[in-house]
C-alpha cells in the first residue's frame, strides 16, 4: 500500500464562482480531524475485507496550472473576482473565457470539480456589461435539480455585480420549469437576463412559443449547455435536432448565439460538440485545477461457489464495508445503480447506525422521486456536516452542491467512464485525500474492470452515439420546427431544392418536409414555402427519449391508475397476460393486454415466482452500407435490417431457487422494428474448424454475442438493453453463422457504427472476462450459465474470441478446447 | 434488395405509417362532395348537422376584397339593428360605471362603447404557439352612420403580417375593445403572432372589456354553461340557425388553403354572428346595475352577483341591500325547486347581514341575523353562523351571559351539521370563546 501525503496544493472547489464557502464550523471543521489514510490503512489491514482488494490505485496529487485572468475582461469584473479571491484563474478556465470572448462556440471537457461553471458564467457576465444589461442567455442543464441549485447562486453573483456596475442593479435569472407558477412566467420571460431551464422545457415550452419569449431571443448571445455527455442516444439525437431549432428560432429574431458546453472528459469531445451544434467548437480538456490525492479500491466480493461462479451479494458487502468506512467524524456517499437497491441499502445501514457510532437521522437516503422539500433538506444536511451518510443514485451524480465528502462506495461499475468520474468526484473536492471503493458485482463489465482496473484510469473509450440524422428522430422533430417557422426552400444552383434557413446537412430535408405536406398532411407547401397546416401542438406529441408515444401504460385495474410504463418492443415480453410485474418489490399479475391500445391491466398479487419469456427473433438484411471481410474466414459488416420479434412462452421462475414452476404459451403478434445492425459472419469452413456447428458447441456462438453486447458500454454510451442480439448458425441471408448486433430504436442511433470501429477492442475484453473469469465451465459473470452453454461452451467461446483476435484455427477442436482458456 | 427504396417510402417504414391515407380530392365542382377522412372523422366525433356536407363550397368566401395584402370583408348595420331582441346602439347607452363595476376594472370608467372595437377571432387551433394561425378577425366598430363590422382575413400564412398591421392599426386606433374571453385567448393569439412578425401589439395601452368574466360573476349557476352562446340566447333573445361549431374553424380554414372544398364560409358567419353578440352583450351588461322593465337574465343569480361586487369595492349597503333582494328572490323564484336553495338563500341573507355590519347598520344585520337564527327549518350552519355574530356583539357590549348563549345556541345548531372545514373553524372559535369565559 502506498503511503498518502496530504497535498499542499490548492483547494479545486474554491474556484467555483458561484457555490458559497462554507460556515465555520461546518463539515469542513469536522472533517480536519480525520485522516482519510486512517481509513484506507484500515480496510487494507482488515481481516476479512482487506483480502478483497484486488487493486489499490493512487492518484497523486496534482499542482494547480495557473493563468492571469484575460485582460478583455472588463475591469469591474476583474474587480468582482478579485473581490471573491479569484485573481488568476487555472489554465483550462482561461482558455475557455478567451474563446468564448473571441466569439468561438467552447466545450469544456474537463472532470468534475475543475471549476467549469466558471467558464461559462464570466463570458456572460462580461456580455452583460457590454450591452448594458440587454444581453439574454439561456443555460440548460440535464436535470430539473441542477438548474435551481445554480440559479439561487447565480442570482447572489448578479446582484453583486449591479453594485459595481451602474444600470445593472435590476438583473436577474429565473429557472423555467415545470414547477414555475403562470404567475411569474411573464416576468421570467421578459426580465430573466439568464433563463436556466432543462431540455425538455425548451422543447416544449419555450420554442413552440417562441413570439413570446421574443426579448430572449433577440438579444440571446449564449447558450450554455452544462454536462453534454449526457447527450446521448435517442436521448441526444433528439436534443441536437432542438438546438437546430433553438438556432433558427435565433436567427429569425437576428441573433447568433455562441454555445458553451461543458461536460466530463469524453472521448473525441470535437466529434460529440459537432454532432450537438452542427459546427466545430474549441475543444478546452487540458485540465489546470488541482486534486488533492485520490485512493481507489476495486473491492471483489467473495466467491460463494467456485463452479457456478457465484459471488456475494454486492449490497450485502456494502452493508459490511460500511463498518469500517463510515463514522460520526466524516462523510460517506454510496452509489447504487438502482431506486430499490438505494431503499434496501439505507434500511441496512440505519440497523447498523449504533454499531458505527451513527444515529439512524445521520444516515439518508437520496434519489429520484423523494419531494423536492426532503431533497432540499438532506442536501443542506450534507453541506452542514449533519448528514453523515448518504445512500443515493445518479441523482447525486450531477453537479448538486452537497459539499465535499471524504469516501464513495460505488456498489457496482455505474456503466460509463464518465459516472464513474463523476461519482468518485464527489468526494476530496477541496484537495483533502480522498477514497473511492468500486464494489464488483457478478457482471461482465465489472468482472473485466476488475482484471483490468487501468481501464478506469486511462483515456476515456466511450464513444457517444448521437444521430440528429435518424429519420424518424429527425422527421418528428421537422413537424415540430414546421410549426415553429415556416420552412423555405430554394435551388443551390446545381438543380437540387436546399432548404434555407439549414437545418443541419442532411439532404433529405426537403424531402422529408415534402412527405409530411403530402402523406402526413401536417404541412402545405405552397410554392417555396412549407407551412404548418394542423390543429395539434407536435412538441406534446414528440419525446425526446423517443418512441413514448408507442409506450405501453401498465394500469391497476382496480384503481385505473397507471403504476407504470414500458417500452414498446419490451411489451410483449414484459406485459403479456400472466406475466408478473414488478414495482419496488411489489409483484403485479397482467390480466389483460390490449395491444392495440397500448394498454396492459394489472392486479397485484402476492406471487412466489416471477416469469421470464421467450422469444424468437429472426433479422432480414435490407440493405449492407460497410464490408470489411477478413482473409481468415469471416467478415464484419454493417447495415440496415428488419427485426422480427415475437414471444413464444414464458416460464415461471420461483424467486431465490429459480425452480421452474411451470410454462405457458404467449399469444401476441410480432414486433417488427427497421434500425441498424452490426453484423459478424464465419465462413462455414472456419465455423467447422471452430466446432460451432457441432452439437452444443452451438451454443458458443450465441454467447460470444450476448458477451459482445455486455461488454459494448466499455466502448459506446449505451446500456446492454439498448442492443439487440440475433445469432443464426445459418443465416438465410447469409447462408452461414451470423451474428447480429441491432440498435434496439427504430431508425437507428449510429451505435452500429461504433461497434463497427470498436469490435476489435469488444472482442479483446470479452476475451479477457472469459480467460479471467474463476468459473469452471460458465457462469453469468461471463459467458452464461452451465445449463445455457453447455460443458464446453466457455472454452469453446475463448476459441473463437481468440481466433478473432489473431489465433489460428485449432487442428482439432476437443484437444483445443481442452487447453483453453 | 431489388429496386433502391424511395425517401417516402423508406420513411413510411420507418415512422411505421402504414399505408398512407389517399389524397383529398381536389373537388372542381361543390357537389357531390366526398369530404376528406380527416373531416369525416371530425364530422362523425362531434355529431354535426347532417346537411354540413351540402353546406361547403369551394374557392374564396364571398365579397372579399384585396386590402393592405390580406383580404376583408366588410358588413355595415343600422343603429337600429336588432341583434336578438337588442338593439345594437344600445350599447352606446351601456353605463361605462357598471361595465367597470361588473368588470372590477376601474380604468374602464374610461370606455367609451363607441369608440371601442369589438373583437372576435378564428385561429386554427385552441393550444396556441407559434403554428396556430389567427386566419380571421372580425372587429365591429360605431361609425357615423351605423355599425361597420370588419372582417379581416389571410387566404395563406404568407398574409399574416399584412393582416395583423390592419389589425393593430385597427385595435391602436380605437385604444378600447370588447372581447368574450379575449383576456385570456384573442389577446394572447394576436399579440404572440405580431411578436413574430415585429409587429408592435396595440394592447399594452389599450381598455380592455372582457365580458366573460362580469357575465360568469352576474350568472354564475344560472345557466348552463359559461359560452358566449348560452349568453346571448338566454340575455338578449338571439338564436343561432345551422352556425357551425367553432371546432370546425381550423379545418375549414385547412380546407380552403388545399384548395378542397370548405365550410369558411359558414366560419364567416359564425365569427359575424359572435362579434354582434358582443355588442348586444356590452348592452345588456352595461344596464344590469339600474336594470329598466324587463331585462333577461336570472334576476336572482344576477342581483347575488352585483351584491357581491358591489361588496368587494366597499360599497357595503348597497351591496346588503342586493343581497338581501337576492335572497328573498330565491325564496320566491322557481329557484326553490333546486335542492341547494334554501341554503343559498340562507348563505345569501347572513352575507347581507354581515355587509349590513359592515356598513354600520347593526340593527338591519340584527334583524336578519335573528331571522337566520329562529329560522329552526333552515340552514342548520348558517344560523350557527348567524348565532355567532349575534354572541359577538354581545360580547363587544359586555353582556357575556347572553353572548354565551347565543354560543351555545350555535354549538347546539352545529351538531347535526355535516364534518367540513367551516364547521370545525366556527366550532373551535365558539368553543374558545365559551371555554375563556
Amino acid at each position: 500500500m502506498p503511503s498518502h501525503d496530504r497535498t499542499k496544493g490548492p483547494r479545486a472547489g474554491d474556484q467555483d464562482l458561484l457555490k458559497p464557502a462554507p460556515a465555520r464550523g461546518s463539515a469542513r471543521h469536522l472533517r480536519g480531524k480525520l485522516s482519510v489514510d486512517e481509513l484506507v490503512g484500515a480496510l487494507d489491514g482488515h481481516r476479512d475485507l482487506g483480502g478483497r482488494i484486488s487493486h489499490w490505485e493512487r492518484v497523486p496529487p496534482r499542482e494547480a496550472a495557473w493563468a492571469e485572468l484575460p485582460r478583455r475582461l472588463d475591469p469591474r469584473l476583474l474587480e468582482l473576482m478579485a473581490a471573491r479571491g479569484k485573481e488568476r484563474l487555472f489554465s483550462h478556465q482561461v482558455a475557455a473565457v478567451d474563446a468564448a470572448l473571441a466569439g468561438r462556440d467552447v466545450l469544456v471537457a474537463t472532470p468534475t470539480a475543475s471549476g467549469k461553471t466558471l467558464t461559462y458564467t464570466l463570458p456572460v457576465l462580461q456580455r452583460l456589461i457590454e450591452t448594458e444589461g440587454r444581453s439574454r442567455s439561456l443555460w440548460m442543464f440535464p436535470t430539473k435539480a441542477l438548474s435551481q441549485d445554480q440559479s439561487s447562486n447565480l442570482n447572489l453573483l448578479l446582484g453583486d455585480l449591479g453594485t459595481r456596475v451602474e444600470g445593472l442593479e435590476d438583473l436577474h435569472s429565473f429557472t423555467y420549469d415545470g414547477d414555475t407558477p403562470p404567475t411569474i412566467r411573464r416576468t421570467l420571460r421578459e426580465r430573466g437576463h439568464v433563463v436556466l431551464t432543462n431540455p425538455w422545457m425548451l422543447h416544449q415550452g419555450i420554442l413552440p412559443n417562441h413570439a413570446k419569449w421574443s426579448v430572449l431571443f433577440e438579444n440571446l448571445d449564449y447558450v450554455v449547455i452544462d454536462e453534454v455527455h449526457t447527450l446521448s442516444g435517442v436521448f441526444g439525437s433528439s436534443v441536437a435536432n432542438v438546438l437546430r431549432r433553438l438556432q433558427r428560432i435565433a436567427r429569425h429574431y437576428g441573433a447568433d448565439p455562441k454555445f458553451l458546453l461543458s461536460s466530463a472528459t469524453l472521448h473525441d469531445p470535437a466529434a460529440h460538440a459537432r454532432s450537438l451544434i452542427g459546427r466545430d467548437a474549441v475543444i478546452v480538456d487540458e485540465d489546470g485545477s488541482p486534486s488533492g490525492e485520490r485512493v481507489f479500491a476495486v473491492y471483489e466480493p467473495p466467491l460463494l461457489d467456485p463452479v457456478a461462479g457465484l459471488r456475494a451479494n454486492a449490497l450485502e458487502e456494502a452493508r459490511r464495508l460500511a463498518e469500517v468506512l463510515c463514522g460520526p467524524k466524516h462523510q460517506t456517499i454510496f452509489f447504487c445503480n438502482r431506486r430499490t437497491s438505494v431503499e434496501v441499502l439505507t434500511r441496512y445501514l440505519k440497523e447498523l447506525a449504533p454499531r458505527i457510532g451513527l444515529k439512524p437521522d445521520e444516515i439518508r437516503g437520496y434519489r429520484g422521486g423523494y419531494l423536492p422539500d426532503l431533497r432540499r433538506s438532506i442536501e443542506k444536511g450534507l453541506r452542514a456536516g449533519e448528514v453523515k451518510v448518504v445512500v443515493t443514485t445518479n441523482a447525486l451524480e450531477l453537479g448538486i452542491d452537497v459539499g465535499a465528502l471524504d469516501v464513495a462506495v460505488l456498489v457496482g461499475y455505474p456503466g460509463s467512464q464518465a459516472s464513474f468520474w463523476q461519482r468518485a468526484g464527489r468526494v476530496g473536492r477541496r484537495g483533502n485525500t480522498s477514497l473511492c471503493v468500486m464494489i464488483a458485482r457478478s457482471d461482465p463489465i465489472d468482472h473485466y474492470l476488475a482484471e483490468h482496473p487501468e481501464y478506469l484510469f486511462s483515456a476515456p473509450k466511450e464513444r457517444l452515439g448521437v444521430d440528429p440524422d435518424n429519420l424518424v428522430i429527425l422527421s418528428e422533430q421537422l413537424k415540430c420546427a414546421a410549426f415553429e417557422l415556416p420552412f423555405r426552400a430554394r435551388d443551390d444552383g446545381s438543380g437540387n431544392t436546399v432548404v434555407e434557413g439549414e437545418f443541419g446537412s442532411n439532404p433529405h430535408v426537403p424531402g422529408i418536409l415534402d412527405y409530411l405536406a403530402d402523406e402526413s398532411g401536417f404541412l402545405h407547401r405552397r410554392e417555396d414555402t412549407w407551412h404548418w397546416m394542423a390543429d395539434a401542438y407536435p412538441a406534446q406529441d414528440v419525446s425526446l427519449a423517443g418512441g413514448e408515444p408507442d409506450n405501453v401504460l401498465i394500469i391497476d385495474q382496480e384503481t385505473g391508475k397507471a403504476i407504470g410504463e414500458t417500452d414498446r418492443e419490451g411489451s410483449i415480453t414484459t406485459v403479456h397476460v400472466g406475466a408478473i410485474y414488478q414495482v419496488e418489490g411489489e409483484t403485479w399479475k397482467v390480466e389483460r393486454f390490449d395491444y392495440d391500445n397500448r394498454r396492459a391491466y394489472v392486479k397485484v398479487v402476492i406471487s412466489d415466482y416471477f416469469t421470464e419469456a421467450q422469444t424468437d427473433t429472426e433479422v432480414r438484411v435490407l440493405s449492407l452500407e460497410d464490408e470489411a471481410p477478413d482473409a481468415r474466414g469471416w467478415s464484419k459488416l454493417r447495415g440496415e435490417v428488419h427485426v422480427t420479434t415475437v414471444a413464444t412462452l414464458y416460464k415461471k421462475i420461483r424467486f431465490y431457487t429459480r425452480e421452474n414452476v411451470g410454462s405457458e404459451d404467449i399469444d401476441l403478434p410480432p414486433e417488427e422494428l427497421d434500425t441498424e445492425a452490426f453484423v459478424i459472419t464465419l465462413e462455414p469452413e472456419t465455423a467447422r474448424a471452430l466446432g460451432l456447428q457441432a452439437g452444443t458447441r452451438a451454443a458458443a456462438w450465441s454467447a460470444a454475442g450476448r458477451l459482445m453486447r455486455r461488454v459494448a458500454p466499455l466502448y459506446l454510451r449505451c446500456q446492454p438493453q439498448d442492443l439487440g442480439i440475433c445469432s443464426e448458425i445459418r443465416s438465410r441471408h447469409f447462408e452461414k453463422p451470423t451474428l447480429f448486433l441491432y440498435d434496439r430504436v427504430q431508425g437507428g442511433v449510429g451505435l452500429s457504427t461504433i461497434l463497427f470501429d470498436v469490435f476489435s477492442d469488444l472482442v479483446r475484453a470479452a476475451r479477457d472476462v472469459v480467460v479471467s473469469c474463476p468459473c469452471e465451465r460458465g457462469c453469468p459473470g461471463c459467458v452464461g450459465p452451465l445449463e445455457e452453454v453447455g460443458e464446453v461452451g466457455k472454452r469453446t467461446t475463448a476459441l473463437l474470441l481468440d481466433f478473432f483476435l489473431g489465433a489460428p484455427l485449432p487442428e482439432s477442436v476437443d484437444a483445443a478446447s481442452a487447453k483453453t482458456p | 434488395m431489388g429496386e433502391p427504396e424511395s425517401l417516402a417510402d423508406r420513411l413510411r417504414r420507418l415512422r411505421r405509417d402504414g399505408v398512407p391515407e389517399q389524397p383529398a380530392p381536389k373537388a372542381p365542382v361543390p357537389a357531390p362532395l366526398v369530404l376528406p377522412r380527416h373531416l369525416t372523422r371530425r364530422l362523425d366525433r362531434d355529431r354535426a348537422p347532417s346537411d354540413l356536407a351540402a353546406r361547403a363550397t369551394v374557392g374564396p368566401p364571398r365579397d372579399l376584397v384585396r386590402a393592405n395584402g390580406a383580404w376583408e370583408r366588410v358588413e355595415h348595420h343600422r343603429g337600429s339593428h336588432v341583434h336578438g331582441r337588442v338593439q345594437l346602439d344600445d350599447a352606446l347607452s351601456a353605463s361605462v360605471t357598471t361595465l367597470a363595476l361588473t368588470a372590477r376594472d376601474p380604468v374602464l370608467e374610461a370606455f367609451d362603447p363607441a369608440r371601442a372595437v369589438y373583437l372576435d377571432i378564428e385561429a386554427t387551433g385552441l393550444s396556441g404557439g407559434s403554428g396556430t394561425y389567427p386566419y380571421l378577425v372580425a372587429l365591429a366598430r360605431r361609425r357615423a352612420d351605423g355599425w361597420e363590422l370588419w372582417q379581416g382575413f389571410m387566404a395563406s400564412p404568407d398574409e399574416e403580417p399584412a393582416l395583423l398591421r390592419e389589425v393593430a392599426e385597427r385595435i391602436a386606433d380605437a385604444g378600447q375593445m370588447v372581447t368574450f374571453f379575449g383576456k385570456t385567448y384573442d389577446r394572447h393569439r394576436l399579440e404572440d403572432k405580431m411578436r413574430h412578425h415585429r409587429i408592435a401589439p396595440p394592447f399594452a395601452g389599450c381598455l380592455h372589456l372582457d365580458l366573460y368574466h362580469p357575465l360568469k360573476r352576474l350568472y354564475d349557476g344560472a345557466e348552463a354553461n359559461g359560452k358566449l352562446q348560452t349568453h346571448e340566447r338566454v340575455l338578449c333573445g338571439y338564436e343561432r340557425v345551422d352556425d357551425l361549431s367553432g371546432a370546425y374553424a381550423p379545418m375549414a380554414w385547412f380546407d380552403f388553403v388545399a384548395d378542397r372544398p370548405h365550410l369558411l364560409e359558414e366560419v364567416f358567419r359564425h365569427n359575424a354572428a359572435d362579434v354582434l353578440s358582443l355588442i348586444a352583450l356590452t348592452a345588456h351588461l352595461g344596464r344590469t346595475l339600474d336594470p329598466a322593465d324587463g331585462l333577461s337574465g336570472s334576476a336572482p343569480h344576477r342581483e347575488r352577483g352585483l351584491g357581491r361586487v358591489l361588496a368587494q369595492v366597499g360599497r357595503h349597503t348597497e351591496a346588503a341591500e342586493r343581497l338581501e333582494r337576492a335572497s328573498e328572490l330565491f325564496d320566491g323564484s322557481g329557484e326553490r325547486a333546486r335542492t341547494d336553495a334554501p341554503s343559498e338563500s340562507a348563505r345569501l341573507r347572513f352575507e347581507a347581514a354581515r355587509a349590513f355590519e359592515r356598513a354600520g347598520a347593526w340593527e338591519r344585520a340584527r334583524v336578519l341575523h335573528t331571522r337566520l337564527a329562529e329560522d329552526d327549518g333552515g340552514d342548520d350552519l348558517v344560523a350557527a353562523l348567524a348565532l355567532e355574530r349575534l354572541g359577538l356583539r354581545c360580547r363587544r357590549e359586555k353582556r357575556i351571559d347572553e353572548a354565551r348563549d347565543f354560543e351555545r345556541r350555535a354549538c347546539e345548531r352545529l351538531r347535526d351539521v355535516r364534518a367540513s372545514r367551516e364547521k370545525a373553524q366556527l366550532s373551535e372559535r365558539l368553543v374558545a370563546r365559551l371555554v375563556r369565559s
